[in-house]
């Protein structure tokens, strides 16, 4: 089969060139979402080979994917990329693609392993072996250490018992743990089940979950990703809830996108666009709920990020700052380019340093012209970029989940009864 | 000089990541945001006015043309080197280099994007207007050259009229302004002759704009038609009762369905066409003005004439306009536009023949234009993987050309005839005509260097570089 | 000349018939160009005749002066060359009023007056305004780039013109433009030929965008101290105000006030408009301490007249001075200063666009006012004009001031417009 549709609706009128976050960089058309569609139809056209200089431009695409907000025509640019990753194969050199099929084919897909892994890192980050480290390990791969958050005492479990809702029951939901959030974010995840337990949610956290596999879909890895998706599908969709509940930018949009994943798959394709359906980022859902007002007092000034993959890949903008600014004593100021990628990108920030970090730069910038005290990022890339970021770049201020201020705002762990 | 002495040069000039010989990166240079395509030999992306010259010299020595381009959003394959050699892309020349809001002028670089000169001095209460439907993307040196117009053209002028000087570097490497910061600079109007020559007399690396006070007030309506004869017959209505709206612009209801189908904002998708009206100055004349144009919407039979309420709810009607033409691709995978201009007095008449030429080439055609100006874009829409549809296509746009000359217009409004119009250039202008402007191309640019078969009618055909039907080979996508 | 007087007269005769040539030097009297007195005269009667004139002139190698209605004939370097006057009045016929579309197009040597009352039967007119408009022809205006004060409004004549009818040197005959509003087809030439002062062509046809006429004007004098003027000026400038025009005039400049310097504001548009302009104005000046009046009808249209036709009619000595809007109140004050305490001018200055317009008598300190316009412009980043004087006073200047540096560019189109610099040679920039 071969059908890009998208490739024929791109009229080349050049609306996306300066939402691309390399193409402002660089001011290079192959490096520009326009650019890299044209090189794709060249290349079904047979007029330039998929060869190494495709695939550079290829892989120097963040995913971001702020190009489809742009884009007035719909193209679906992020579909056309994976299509070209999944040609060309993951970035990188050969000992480090070895090292990312690992990653995706073994690592994700098995919650197990990856909490093996984990508990491994929190081992190297507590035994001082860390500190140490920086006399011997190379300075990139410290450097990538050094991006970690201290990783929590206890990660985060699925379990099967529904933890039910506080006061008026008003939905049943189910909600992903996600790798990454459970085991570095663990409390995030935590605060997000009270926050939907005080909005009046049953939330069930299906233990047959697994990895969401955006990350394997990014780099044209699909093979493990179906297996991924059908796992959860198999997990969520008879649950009996009535939206799937995610908190991680990232994850909710490939999840939205299984129906497209899977649409050739005789058994799944049906189920999977229906589960697409389902998928709901944790502040999308709220807003449609009517969330409970807060009543604890945040007095802070915060600004917000706008993970790529809940603005441009969800279309989800308003939702958090109507939260945000409902939270009493919390003064909301936006950045210049809040929806911009920061340079984070999934694995983008370790296969491409250099872009990443001059994105991070542009990005600290922004955030330290609004002079507000804390950003909110509701992603945990975004999360581990802009806190690499403030520690780097400066401003040395905190980054905070969407959640996490809500949750506070709710009470936190000790809420007063209702 | 051979071509790997040029590009040796050219690497020394720009340094080695900004000249681009690859294929894989060359190759998305062919094709601005017209359907021709023609491959650059070299793309070189200076950084300053010093390195352009110096690429400017260096392709005089080597005899090669150099082709400007800016963002590439141009729809007259003015950025397309017809003649291979050099794409001289100005793109990273993107710099604000001065706002003097006491003058009223900014003088900024040609890669600077057109949309972020407003931005720069927005908040001060000011912005510059000539606003083509690409204007987050297309840069002011591009709209030097095309002499760009926008919806807002139709009180406001067109670039022209708001570029007072720009400095340019001529054939012989030179850097020289032209035309002044103040008015009437003694001399010819070097700088107006330059304003829309295509990129056919040197290459632009400042310009001095004008910046405008932004309007006291604005309001702006939209007004809902069953059918097209009386939209268009209110236009010509406005105009004759003395209204200047800031702009007068009109989508048919296959546009409005491409605009709803892609990112909706609202336009009725069962009216035959709508008509946004936008009037700006001080508050008592918006008001007035905007009751007498509700007044003769509802005399010619409007459905409904909304005003927007809120700045919100103005950029939400204003936003289905600026992005129609890429919505278009929501309809089919091609189109081809047209750009011909009538006398507002001949609207009604020419949308007639619009239509019956659609039909009578069966094909679709989705119209979305600056109606104030008699400034029409009919859309062609098309599957260029069709066998003979394209050949279709592009008799039908001669049609519609031919058939705006014939009412006392013209071929093209605002996009240049680059490429694709210069074949029907002889429909205005005779040989002596043209003749006249070929001394001006001479005086600038004796060699014929800059941009070479553009405007001027040659024999080659566009249909040499018109894109080619995609070939797919089987097997290689899943 | 490569032929004489008498061999090209009777050329021209033949080509465009007895009626329209004369050498007879008596009437020739009134067609003298900065000193200098044409020996043939010839009036042609259509664009073909004005082609065939200029073909055996340019083989004749003569020195052509088109002449519209002589008003801005003051304008301009002493020709080094003067033989042929070719007088454009007999083109004088409305092609074209398209009014649904805001257009006309006329040819070169119909009267401004006359066009403006034929448009005025649909309510239409040009908003281009030239000294008295009795004279003055619809080509010359173009030609000159003569701008009127309502410029600030409606654009100039670079702006308004849309298309033309030339013909060059050689007689070529050409288009430039069209009748549209918007138009990209091929290079602007139109912007060539306005304000070239017939250097590269001879206009024969015009097409301009015309305005409605508004339903109401007025106008606001606020008459006081220069300087509290000039703050009026600039508070008028910040505002969101539209003003027609806004015009700072000295003393005697018009009749407005004999004593003291005035500020005019003019507004026109709605009657609702047009009162908000009035009272907004009134209130700036109230707050400056000027002594503010409001003039309609024809107190109103009278003093625009005036300041229209400011240094055109029996002034001696015109200097035109323009400068970055910003620098206009500095200007303004230093000639206002100079005038007090050296030598005697009046002004008119438009706020919209820089421009200055000094008058002075013809004695020998007026001469002295054009090297001190310069410099003070050149400090401003503008530049001075010597609009009008006897040709003693042009002597050994150029008129249009240092030559910018396209000047070589400037060179080489006439060069390819006017090979053998027949067209009022001389007259422009550098000698142009």
């Amino acid at each position: 089969m071969i059908n890009i549709p998208e490739l024929d609706q791109c009229v080349h009128c050049g609306l996306c060139l300066n939402q691309c976050p390399t193409y402002r960089v660089l001011q290079l058309e192959p490096e520009s979402p326009r650019g890299r569609i044209h090189l794709v139809r060249a290349v079904t056209e047979g007029r330039i080979e998929a060869n190494e200089r495709f695939a550079e431009h290829i892989h120097l695409c963040l995913m971001c994917r702020a190009c489809e907000s742009a884009c007035p025509s719909g193209v679906r640019y992020g579909r056309i990329a994976e299509a070209a990753r999944a040609v060309v194969g993951p970035p990188g050199s050969p000992l480090a693609r070895a090292l990312e099929g690992f990653v995706f084919t073994r690592l994700l897909p098995s919650p197990l392993m990856l909490r093996a892994v984990a508990r491994l890192l929190r081992l190297y980050q507590r035994s001082g072996l860390q500190s140490m480290s920086r006399a011997f390990l190379p300075a990139r791969l410290y450097e990538m250490t050094a991006m970690l958050p201290p990783l929590p005492d206890r990660f985060f479990t699925p379990q099967d018992e529904p933890l039910p809702a506080r006061g008026e029951r008003r939905a049943h939901v189910a909600m992903l743990g996600g790798c990454v959030m459970s085991l570095l974010f663990a409390d995030i995840n935590e605060a997000t089940v009270r926050v939907l337990r005080r909005n009046g949610c049953d939330v069930l956290i299906p233990k047959a979950q697994g990895c969401c596999g955006a990350l394997n879909i990014h780099n044209g890895e699909t093979t493990m990703a179906k297996v991924m998706a059908r796992r959860n599908i198999d997990a969520f969709l008879d649950c009996g809830a009535e939206a799937v509940i995610v908190n991680a930018a990232g994850c909710g949009a490939a999840m939205k996108e299984y129906g497209h994943l899977l649409r050739d798959d005789p058994v799944y394709a049906e189920k999977a666009a229906r589960f697409a359906r389902l998928v709901k980022d944790a502040s999308e859902f709220l807003a449609a709920l009517g969330p409970v007002a807060p009543r604890g007092r945040i007095e802070m000034t915060v600004t917000y990020q706008d993970p790529c993959h809940l603005a441009h890949g969800q279309r989800v903008r308003a939702q958090p700052r109507a939260l945000l600014t409902a939270v009493p004593g919390l003064r909301l100021i936006e950045m210049e380019g809040s929806d911009r990628c920061c340079g984070s990108a999934g694995i983008y920030n370790l296969t491409h340093p250099e872009m990443s970090q001059e994105l991070l730069r542009e990005k600290m910038v922004s955030i330290a012209t609004t002079s507000a005290e804390a950003v909110v990022a509701p992603n945990p890339g975004c999360m581990l970029q802009l806190g690499y970021g403030a520690s780097r770049y400066g401003p040395p201020l905190p980054v905070f989940h969407l959640m996490e201020l809500l949750d506070r705002a709710y009470g936190g762990e000790a809420p007063p009864s209702i | 000089m051979s071509r790997d002495v040029l590009i040796r040069e050219l690497r020394q000039i720009v340094g080695d990541r900004y000249v681009l010989t690859e294929k894989e990166d060359v190759i998305v240079y062919e094709q601005d945001a017209s359907i021709l395509q023609v491959m650059p030999e070299v793309v070189v992306l200076p950084a300053d006015v010093g390195q352009v010259s110096a690429v400017v010299r260096a392709a005089r020595r080597a005899n090669v043309p150099i082709v400007p381009r800016g963002s590439g959003t141009g729809l007259a394959g003015g950025a397309v080197p017809a003649e291979g050699g050099i794409v001289l892309c100005l793109a990273r020349m993107n710099r604000i280099l001065e706002i003097d809001l006491k003058n009223r002028v900014a003088v900024v670089e040609p890669g600077v994007i057109n949309i972020d000169v407003t931005k720069a001095v927005t908040k001060q209460g000011f912005f510059y207007a000539p606003d083509p439907s690409s204007q987050a993307a297309c840069s002011i040196g591009g709209n030097v050259a095309n002499n760009s117009g926008g919806p807002h053209t139709l009180a406001y002028g067109v670039t022209t009229n708001h570029v007072l000087a720009v400095e340019a570097v001529l054939d012989d490497g030179q850097a020289v302004w032209l035309g002044g910061r103040v008015a009437d600079s003694p001399g010819y109007d070097l700088c107006g002759l330059f304003v829309g020559s295509e990129g056919t007399m040197g290459i632009v690396t400042k310009a001095a704009v004008r910046l405008m006070r932004t309007r006291e007030a604005v309001q702006t309506l939209l007004a809902v038609f069953d059918r097209m004869e009386p939209a268009t017959q209110t236009v010509v209505d406005i105009t004759a009762a003395g209204i200047i709206p800031a702009a007068l612009e009109m989508m048919d209801q296959l546009t409005i369905e491409a605009v709803e189908k892609g990112k909706p904002v609202g336009y009725p998708r069962d009216a035959a066409a709508v008509l946004l009206i936008e009037l700006e100055g001080v508050r008592e004349h918006t008001e007035r003005a905007a009751r007498l144009a509700e007044e003769i919407c509802s005399r010619n039979g409007a459905r409904q004439v909304r005003r927007a309420q809120s700045e919100a709810e103005r950029q939400l009607l204003w936003k289905g306009r600026k992005e129609a033409f890429g919505a278009l691709g929501a309809l089919a995978p091609n189109y081809y536009v047209q750009d011909g201009v009538v006398p507002r007095s001949r609207l009604p008449e020419i949308m007639r023949e619009v239509a019956e030429i659609g039909s009578r080439y069966r094909l679709r055609i989705a119209n979305v234009f600056h109606a104030g100006d008699g400034n029409l874009h009919p859309n062609i829409l098309f599957d260029m993987r069709v066998p003979g549809e394209l050949d279709r296509v592009i008799e039908a746009g001669a049609a519609i050309v031919k058939a705006c000359v014939a009412a006392g217009g013209s071929l093209t409004g605002e996009h240049g005839i680059g490429l694709e119009k210069k074949a029907y250039i002889g429909l205005l202008f005779n040989d002596d005509d043209l003749e006249a402007m070929a001394r001006m191309r001479r005086a600038f640019d004796p060699d014929g260097r800059f941009n070479p078969a553009k405007v001027f009618p040659t024999p080659i055909t566009c249909a040499e570089m018109r894109r080619q039907p995609a070939k797919i080979p089987a097997g290689l996508w899943i | 000349m490569n032929a004489t007087i008498e061999q090209l007269a009777a050329t021209l005769e033949t080509a465009l018939g007895s009626g329209s040539v004369t050498a007879d030097a008596s009437a020739l009297a009134s067609y003298n160009v900065d000193g200098k007195s044409p020996a043939i005269f010839c009036a042609p009667k259509d664009q073909d005749e004005v082609s065939a004139a200029l073909r055996l002139c340019v083989e004749a190698r003569a020195g052509v002066i088109p002449w519209g209605g002589g008003t801005a004939i003051r304008l301009g370097n002493i020709p080094r060359q003067a033989d042929v006057i070719l007088e454009l009045k007999r083109l004088n016929k409305l092609i074209e009023h398209d009014d649904a579309n805001l257009t006309a197009s006329a040819q070169a040597g119909i009267k401004v007056v006359e066009l403006q009352q034929i448009l005025g039967q649909q309510r239409q007119f040009l908003p281009v305004e030239p000294p008295r408009p009795d004279l003055a022809t619809i080509g010359g205006t173009a030609a000159a780039n003569i701008n009127g004060p309502r410029r600030m409004l409606y654009g100039g004549v670079r702006d308004l013109v849309i298309g033309m009818k030339v013909v060059l040197a050689d007689g070529q005959q050409i288009k430039a433009g069209g009748k549209v509003v918007k138009n990209v087809a091929g290079y602007d030439m139109c912007k060539l030929f306005v304000g070239s002062l017939g250097t590269l062509g001879v206009i024969t046809e015009v097409t301009f965008k015309m305005a409605p006429i508004p339903e109401s004007a007025a106008t606001l004098v606020a008459t006081g101290p220069l300087s509290r003027g000039l703050q009026l000026v600039d508070q008028l400038m910040q505002s969101t105000l539209l003003p027609a025009a806004v015009a700072v005039v000295s003393a005697e400049a018009t009749g407005v006030d004999s004593v003291r310097p005035a500020v005019a504001v003019r507004a026109e548009g709605f009657e609702d408009a047009v009162a908000r302009h009035l009272r907004q104005a009134q209130e700036l000046a109230g707050r400056m301490g000027l002594r503010a009046e409001v003039l309609r009808e024809e107190t109103h249209r009278s003093l625009w007249e005036q300041i229209r036709d400011f240094g055109s009619s029996g002034e001696a000595v015109a200097y035109r001075v323009t400068v970055p809007v910003a620098s206009l109140a500095d200007v303004v004050e230093t000639i206002d200063r100079w005038s007090r305490s050296e030598r005697a001018a009046r002004f008119v200055a438009h706020a919209g666009s820089g421009t200055v317009w000094i008058a002075s008598a013809a004695d020998p300190a007026g001469a002295a006012w054009f090297p001190r316009l310069t410099a003070l412009a050149k400090e401003q980043r503008g530049h001075a004009v010597m609009v009008a004087a006897p040709p003693e006073f042009k002597q050994g200047v150029d008129v249009w001031g240092a030559p910018p540096e396209s000047l070589s560019i400037m060179r080489e189109i006439k060069r390819q417009f006017d090979p053998h610099a027949i067209l009022n040679p001389g007259r422009f920039i550098a000698g142009l």
